[in-house]
């Protein structure tokens, strides 16, 4: 699964810590996340979608494998 | 009715099956943890060479190590949430790898040594080495705390 939290965390100029701080989790989750080492659990999907005001569907897309 | 209460049932089940998942100690009790279980072990090296050999001392030990352990194993960290219990999941299921395949791989590869020389130098019968309940719980925890640290690091690395 792709995701694109790193580049709508750039959009909104926020650091992985800030990100980390504002959904209330640690920086190496974001870190994690973003490095397509670990799929979120849907309340933080619903969290970081609240945040970035898009769908879930448009921050996370399914690759052929999955 | 029967069904209904059959799904009770199940329900209570899981949800004490579920505090036990979710129970964490405090963040402190992980270096209360580790610092006592190495004082022990410590102690257990120092007795081994210049104690005596008394054996209820050297279980008492062991059993309060492997307690230390587990507290250290069950404490939260600095910040606690998915990310971290994903982790911690993923390090329980190396560690228990570990402790089988060593409990396996060891007494194999003793015996095989046994066998190769007793061969070569003919002094005596073969003996399977075995492996005490100690020693593969203390691999497993042991095993928990490291590949949870490494895990944790490799998360970290940008």
């Amino acid at each position: 699964m792709r995701n694109r939290i790193k580049v709508e965390r750039a959009e909104l100029d926020l650091t992985q810590e800030d990100l980390a701080n504002k959904i209330g989790v640690s920086r190496q989750t974001i870190n994690s996340i973003e490095k397509n080492r670990y799929v979120p659990s849907t309340i933080l999907a619903l969290k970081l979608s609240a945040l970035f005001k898009k769908p879930v569907n448009e921050l996370f897309t399914l690759e052929a494998l999955d | 009715m029967a069904l209904e209460n059959r799904n009770t049932r199940h329900e209570d089940e899981y949800s004490r099956l579920m505090t036990i998942l979710n129970f964490r100690l405090p963040h402190r009790f992980k270096n209360f943890g580790l610092i006592s279980a190495a004082i022990l072990f410590a102690f257990l090296l120092f007795y081994k060479f210049y104690g005596s050999n008394d054996l209820i001392v050297k279980d008492l030990c062991r059993t309060f190590m492997l307690f230390f352990l587990l507290i250290a194993s069950l404490s939260k960290d600095i910040v606690e949430d998915e990310y971290l219990n994903h982790v911690r999941y993923q390090s329980y299921v190396l560690a228990f790898i570990c402790a089988i395949t060593y409990s396996i791989g060891l007494p194999l590869v003793a015996f095989l040594f046994d066998i190769l020389i007793t061969k070569i130098t003919s002094d005596g019968a073969i003996n399977f080495h075995e492996v005490s309940a100690f020693e593969v719980v203390f691999i497993l925890v042991c095993f928990q705390l490291l590949f949870f640290e490494t895990l944790k690091r490799l998360g970290r690395a940008q």
